[in-house]
């Protein structure tokens, strides 16, 4: 999408940036009562492709079969009442009240006591292809709880206690049994779950949010489940959801109008100057979006209307931003090129003045070819999870070093000079390196001193890609099993150059969590002493320091041992090239 | 305190039944006849409370104990109970009665209905009763099974 798109339509589509934000207003909220949310929640949680727009087409089905059946005077196989008692149950007993909208129209309305009348009941509307409450809820529980794994556990527990089970409310068995007998498909079992986006867990501690109590409460209101009727219990369900999507949803707005405030200011050159700066501007202290005893009407229109200008804003000027680096970047590329460059220059030979040509340069994410790199691998890999087929090397993309190659013009006494620089592994996951491609041979010395190394936090390896650190603890994890009987396991490493320290990273924290003293370590490595040798053949400065040897040493009681170098007669029983 | 106890039964009970609403929730009142479903079960039993003070001083009020086996619980016996059930007792009509003793009674019944739709026990001698039109269920070894005749009490 262009600038000049957007401006055509700007409510039709939104920046991919902004749509696919973890604090994203997705679904978009329509007008739902609380039991059309918990029949969303039910479909979405327990049955594979109930989706909402079905909803009405299965509810006329379930008519036609009760009509079908009063003609022939025969209840389907299972079912215990006849077609006008179960009509009469349906129609009268569980009727839930209609949208104001929706009282002339006919058709299935009920209280959402079991997960089997949601097949054929409670969508938000009755044509077209309504919004999913249900995976709204879904976000919430993701962003409420503190990891993803919490988050997968509570999601299990909430479909635990919705499903009808062997000892719940005899009422509640006698109409799922009855629901499932006249509509037996689809059948109520748990969706496997992708998992949602959770906030930044410095974020998550440091701010109170809607989200995290309405998980609090979502347990509170599980465990309840035992000592009420089904009804009693959905009803507080219901209201636990009710508070918790319309506090969610105003929370969201807030933090948009918020994060638009804070980009705005940024602009006009007074942003945010740090992490814990943006954190307290875009986070409110406290929500008080719905005060006890006001109308909460008025309160709600100004945070929707706040939210639309912020969407609008926003994705207006990510479109400007992207939209006027193209254009800068065609008019004058000799000049745009150096858009959001930090330059990395040495001494020249007299030691007094910069060298012409800069060593590296760096790119922050906010660089337009970076951001529009992050926006295309982002759609990419959500669209191929979306339809099951997720990357199986996905994890292999490394933003770091995107983009690949750049070509930079330098001024010099004869005009510009065109000079190349490529991409190279860093330690960082927020800038990109890129080293000069006529002076790659001085990378391994020139990557040791400043600005590269701890000061600075960049740490840079070389053209190819090394080992990660989690790939170094899986592969000596497989070496480790492989050879599970042999007392001292060797580990030569070596390298080709470079200074990244993701192989000791990853060396140190593997020796360290199965070697140190932990009586929580698995049965298969407790039957006796182990030793690990590393014969490390790099150069000095890319080994270790001593201090963190030592470390080593003692927090594994001597069970790692570091050589400089591979003694004579000794075999590796792995070997790892740390650069290649 | 045993004929207090056995006036809050009478007001509990609906004769030799006690009607657990399954439709409703706290504070909701009953729908009109043709929405009602309700658990009918054998009545519940009303009785003072053995007060054990063993360690701490009496207590200034007296409780009824309400039901039996899991679903057994105290209420206070209340000045406001105490003088509604007397007053029941003189013949004033029970839609008279305070809106605080209503809720009692009210919330009793809720509370006292989570245990009993799950307790195994009960259901041989219990009916699902659905709208005014005679629609009876029973809980059976194998499932459910519709009582033609329409409930048996």
């Amino acid at each position: 999408m262009t600038l000049a798109q957007f401006r055509e339509a700007p409510w039709a589509n939104s920046h991919d940036v902004y749509s696919k934000a973890r604090l994203a207003m997705s679904p978009a909220p329509e007008y739902a009562s609380s039991e059309v949310i918990l029949s969303s929640v039910y479909r979405v949680i327990g049955f594979d492709g109930a989706a909402e727009r079905t909803v009405p087409q299965r509810g006329r089905e379930l008519d036609r079969a009760i009509k079908k059946a009063r003609e022939r005077a025969r209840s389907p196989s299972g079912a215990t009442l006849d077609p006008d008692s179960f009509s009469t149950l349906l129609g009268s007993v569980l009727e839930s009240p209609k949208l104001p909208n929706q009282s002339t129209k006919r058709f299935l309305q009920v209280t959402p006591l079991v997960p089997q009348v949601a097949v054929f009941s409670g969508s938000a509307r009755l044509a077209g292809n309504p919004w999913t409450p249900g995976v709204l809820v879904k976000r919430m529980v993701w962003l409420g709880s503190s990891d993803a794994a919490a988050a997968r556990s509570m999601w299990n527990t909430l479909f635990e206690a919705l499903a009808v089970g062997e000892d719940d409310d005899v009422f509640a068995r006698f109409l799922q049994a009855e629901a499932e007998s006249w509509m037996p498909e689809p059948k109520w079992e748990q969706v496997l779950a992708r998992d949602e986006p959770v906030l930044d867990p410095d974020d998550a501690r440091a701010i109170a949010f809607p989200a995290r109590q309405f998980v609090h409460d979502l347990n509170s209101i599980v465990s309840a489940k035992s000592t009420t009727t089904r009804r009693q219990w959905t009803s507080l369900l219901e209201a636990i959801l009710r508070l918790g999507v319309v506090s969610h949803v105003a929370w969201l707005c807030e933090v948009h109008s918020r994060a638009w405030e804070a980009v705005s200011a940024a602009l006009d050159g007074s942003g945010p100057e740090d992490a814990i700066a943006a954190r307290t501007a875009m986070f409110p202290d406290k929500l008080a979006c719905l005060p006890y005893g006001n109308k909460a009407l008025p309160s709600i229109r100004d945070s929707v209307s706040r939210f639309l200008f912020a969407r609008l804003s926003m994705n207006a000027t990510l479109e400007r931003y992207i939209d006027a680096y193209q254009s800068w970047l065609a008019a004058a590329p000799d000049i745009a090129c150096w858009c959001d460059v930090i330059a990395v220059c040495s001494l020249d030979n007299s030691g007094r003045s910069l060298s012409r040509t800069p060593d590296a340069i760096f790119l922050s994410p906010f660089h337009p070819l970076r951001l529009g790199w992050h926006v295309v691998a982002q759609g990419v890999l959500v669209e191929a999870d979306e339809l099951g087929k997720p990357c199986p090397a996905a994890s292999v993309l490394d933003p770091d070093c995107v983009p690949d190659v750049m070509c930079m013009s330098i001024r010099s006494p004869s005009g510009a000079d065109k000079v190349d620089y490529l991409a190279v592994e860093n330690g960082t996951d927020y800038w990109s390196v890129l080293w000069n491609a006529a002076s790659l041979g001085s990378l391994p010395r020139r990557s040791m001193h400043a600005p590269f190394g701890n000061e600075f936090g960049i740490s840079v390896g070389g053209i190819s890609v090394g080992f990660s650190a989690a790939q170094v603890v899986r592969a000596l994890d497989d070496v480790s099993e492989l050879l599970a009987a042999k007392p001292i396991v060797s580990i030569a490493v070596s390298s080709a150059g470079g200074a990244t320290d993701a192989c000791n990273d990853g060396l140190i924290e593997w020796c360290t969590s199965r070697f140190q003293d932990d009586t929580r370590r698995p049965r298969s490595r407790s039957t006796g002493p182990r030793f690990v040798e590393i014969f490390d053949d790099r150069m000095e400065d890319a080994r270790p320091d001593d201090a963190r040897i030592a470390n080593l040493s003692e927090d594994t009681r001597n069970a790692v041992r570091w050589f400089a170098g591979q003694p004579a007669r000794t075999i590796a029983d792995a070997t790892m090239n740390a650069i290649l | 305190m045993f004929e207090v106890a056995r006036e809050v039964e009478r007001l509990l009970n609906k004769n030799q039944d006690f009607e657990v609403s399954l439709t409703t929730t706290f504070g909701q009142p009953v729908p009109p006849p043709t929405r009602r479903a309700t658990l009918v079960v054998q009545r519940r039993h009303v009785q003072p409370a053995s007060a054990s003070s063993e360690g701490r001083p009496r207590s200034p009020l007296q409780f009824l104990e309400v039901g039996d086996g899991a679903s057994a619980q105290k209420i206070a016996l209340t000045y406001d109970l105490f003088k509604a059930v007397k007053e029941v007792d003189r013949g004033m009509s029970v839609a008279s009665l305070p809106r605080s003793v209503l809720a009692l009674l009210d919330t009793t019944a809720a509370r006292l209905g989570g245990p009993i739709v799950r307790d195994a026990v009960v259901f041989p001698r219990a009916e699902i009763r659905l709208g005014a039109g005679g629609i009876a269920v029973q809980k059976r070894r194998d499932g459910f099974g519709l009582l033609r005749d329409g409930g048996r009490r």
